[in-house]
């Protein structure tokens, strides 16, 4: 599924899977096909996992059910991102092991960029007044967005040229431009 | 004959401060190292020697006073033979007989930390030792220069191999080490006689001699100490982890607590796995996040803990943090991997066994040709391999050749710091696996046997069978790691970039890798032999800043074959 987002326009993030470890309140669960810790562990995977905060109702503690949902997104590669409430939910210990953060309050974003790094810390926008451009798929074009602010976030579509993009993928991203970065010499 | 006469305490600082003198009583240097350290008492002072330490339980036999000391919490009362004191609770000793020369005794293992300044070298002058470096270098009468030795090994290896600091002249003491004359080096950092070299293995050992020494071991601790394991994705803290739950003589009855936090190696599997044993076994479970806008801090505090001679685990700040001062004994899995999981077995190829082991031990290798100035590169790789085989060469023949090698070439001087520098500032801090008895029972088992860690789960079914068949971190299959680390954020590739870019530094990178972007920073520190160098070279450069005052040469012109 991410492999054909690359090349593709910003409108086709609206086919995007999104799912969820319990209940993600307010517009950004509308995005929610799946909650992990209710489907059977054989069904497939989503591409990316919201987890919502302590303070949304979410799980605080790693509870084994919440462990095994987290394993399962590791194995399959999925990302998990964190939706804080309040600033308490960054100190939770499964926040210590989500892979990114996104807020709707800057209070808790600026906090989170502390701790989590600017790079992983992301400030969710509202939905749109009326619907974008775009097919519309899974989730309603109002909420594209949300979805570019999360697929982004974690690295799922890059903002970059379709060249960076496969140099990303390909593991290239970043080596030296001389070559100095090749071993065996 | 007078056994143990309890131990004193002071609290302020490392949890455990010692230094003294050996030849002479104690003097304005003692003093002066007793002031950085937070004026301990002084536990013993005769014309033969003298100790000061906020830990030390004194004793005496016929005309010898002795004193004691280790960072794990030791028994109230203690044999009176300085050996048996080293097998049986792997504690350094000093002893000042009435007659007859005064000496210094290390722990078994040699993974507690205890330096000494050799550059006394004329006879019957007094030496002085400390369990940290940075009293010994600060307060050194003569010359203080950089060993570049030591640098080159630290960047190649992650540690200072035959006992080197990075002080010219102020060593390490190797495990099981007896020191009356300071100007005496074990060669290759074997001490004679060290007992664990002359344990043979049998084809009918079992596993339980080895069970039963480690739980032996816990439990003892747990009957004087509250326990908190430290709980990785891995065997050998899940084994400890398991003895600690199943421990039931804590003094104050409070559970035993389990920590982990996130390496800049692993995944986030490790922190998930951990979860997943410490909800198993009942244990309450703290995981301690890093955070990226403490990064510069974290570095700059681990590399001041372990006196600035390695830089593997920079990430165990946070929790060492979260840790200090809660009085709970740690338990570290040192020494697991390489004496019962059968780690850094040699490889199946036919060249000579010190040739293979140095490819293995001297992995970062390949990254510092990468990184550094060729000139540099062809010094570390020079200076490394020969300190490496004087190290190796005498245990090429050796059943358990490979484990003692990797014991002496990277678990002490670089792994054990983590516990017995970073930890132990805030904590004691006890090694099970390093035990005497865990160590002979796990030789007395072939080689063969220890391979890809195959005793684990046999071992552990029989004490927790809840957790002996789940898998570890790094079994649990995993196509790609896409968790990004701390060390390979923006905010540390900018902190390493500021401090490799500083002179003197500076002139030993790669010039085309000096000038590359922050983007091609965190791609390097995202691979562990690039990030390794980049972290040792940041060592280097903290260290200068440190002592660069104190030194009397802070150029690198040696590694760049240079006249100093």
């Amino acid at each position: 599924m991410t492999i054909r987002l690359w090349l593709r326009p910003a409108s086709h993030y609206t086919r995007l899977r999104l799912g969820s470890l319990g209940t993600v309140p307010g517009p950004v669960g509308e995005l929610v096909s799946q909650d992990l810790l209710e489907g059977e562990a054989g069904t497939s995977m989503p591409d990316l996992v919201l987890v919502p905060g302590a303070s949304l109702d979410g799980p605080d503690g790693l509870t084994e059910p919440v462990v095994d949902a987290l394993i399962r997104c590791e194995q399959h590669t999925v990302p998990t991102v964190l939706i804080a409430g309040e600033p308490d939910d960054l100190d939770t210990p499964v926040a210590a092991v989500c892979r990114d953060v996104a807020a709707t309050g800057t209070e808790v974003i600026d906090l989170a960029r502390g701790s989590f790094g600017a790079d992983r810390a992301h400030l969710l926008p509202a939905p749109a007044r009326r619907a974008l451009p775009g097919a519309r798929h899974r989730h309603p074009r109002t909420h594209l967005p949300l979805l570019k602010v999360l697929a982004r976030g974690v690295g799922l579509v890059t903002p970059r040229s379709p060249v960076a993009s496969l140099r990303a993928r390909l593991g290239l991203a970043g080596r030296m431009r001389s070559g100095a970065g090749r071993t065996g010499r | 004959m007078t056994g143990a006469t309890g131990e004193h305490q002071t609290e302020q600082g490392p949890w455990l401060r010692v230094c003294g003198s050996l030849g002479g009583p104690a003097d304005d240097r003692v003093a002066a190292m007793g002031a950085l350290l937070g004026e301990p008492p002084s536990l013993i002072d005769r014309q033969g020697g003298s100790v000061r330490g906020n830990h030390g339980t004194p004793w005496t036999e016929g005309g010898t006073e002795a004193v004691s000391w280790s960072p794990s919490p030791l028994p109230g009362s203690l044999p009176t033979d300085a050996r048996e004191i080293a097998e049986r609770h792997d504690a350094a000793t000093l002893a000042v007989p009435d007659s007859g020369t005064p000496y210094l005794h290390a722990g078994i293992s040699g993974a507690a930390p205890l330096y000494v300044d050799t550059a006394p070298v004329r006879a019957g002058s007094t030496s002085h030792f400390c369990s940290h470096v940075d009293p010994l270098a600060r307060t050194r009468r003569g010359p203080l220069r950089p060993d570049w030795d030591a640098w080159a090994q630290i960047i190649a290896m992650g540690g200072p191999l035959e006992g080197r600091t990075p002080f010219e002249g102020i060593r390490r003491l190797a495990p099981y080490e007896r020191l009356t004359t300071p100007a005496e080096h074990p060669q290759g950092g074997i001490a004679d006689g060290w007992p664990w070299l002359e344990v043979t293995s049998s084809g009918d050992a079992t596993l339980d001699p080895l069970r039963d020494a480690l739980v032996e071991a816990v439990a003892a601790l747990g009957g004087r100490t509250r326990l908190a394991p430290l709980l990785s994705g891995g065997w050998d803290s899940r084994i400890l982890a398991s003895l600690a739950a199943h421990t039931t003589g804590d003094t104050t009855g409070t559970a035993p607590a389990a920590w982990t936090t996130s390496s800049d190696t692993g995944t986030v599997l490790e922190e998930l796995v951990a979860a997943r044993v410490a909800g198993k076994l009942g244990l309450a479970h703290t995981i301690v996040a890093p955070r990226r806008d403490e990064f510069a801090r974290d570095l700059d505090e681990f590399a001041r803990a372990v006196d600035y001679q390695t830089s593997f685990h920079v990430w165990l700040v946070p929790l060492a943090r979260a840790l200090a001062g809660n009085g709970r004994t740690v338990l570290d899995g040192l020494g697991g991997g390489v004496f019962v999981g059968g780690a850094f077995a040699d490889d199946d190829s036919d060249r000579p066994a010190v040739e293979k082991r140095f490819a293995l031990m001297a992995k970062y290798l390949d990254a510092v040709d990468v990184l550094l100035h060729p000139t540099v590169a062809r010094q570390i790789r020079n200076r490394t391999r020969a300190a490496f085989e004087n190290a190796a060469t005498p245990l090429a023949d050796h059943p358990y050749g490979n484990t003692f090698t990797a014991y002496l070439t990277r678990t002490l001087p670089g792994i054990s710091l983590a516990p017995f520098g970073l930890v132990a500032r805030g904590n004691p801090v006890a090694t099970p696996f390093l035990a005497d008895s865990v160590v002979r029972a796990a030789l007395a088992i072939p080689p063969e046997r220890h391979a890809d860690g195959a005793l684990y789960a046999p071992l552990l079914r029989p004490l927790a069978p809840e957790v002996a068949g789940l898998p570890t971190a790094a079994e649990t299959p995993q196509p790609r790691r896409h968790h990004r680390r701390r060390v390979a954020s923006a905010e540390a590739a900018e902190r390493f970039r500021t401090l490799l870019n500083r002179e003197p530094v500076r002139g030993l990178l790669s010039p085309r890798f000096a000038t590359e972007s922050s983007g091609t920073w965190r791609w390097m520190l995202n691979r562990t032999g690039y990030q390794h160098v980049i972290r040792s070279v940041a060592t280097l450069a903290l260290w200068l800043e440190s002592y660069g005052d104190l030194l009397d040469d802070t150029g690198t012109g040696e590694l760049l074959e240079r006249a100093a």
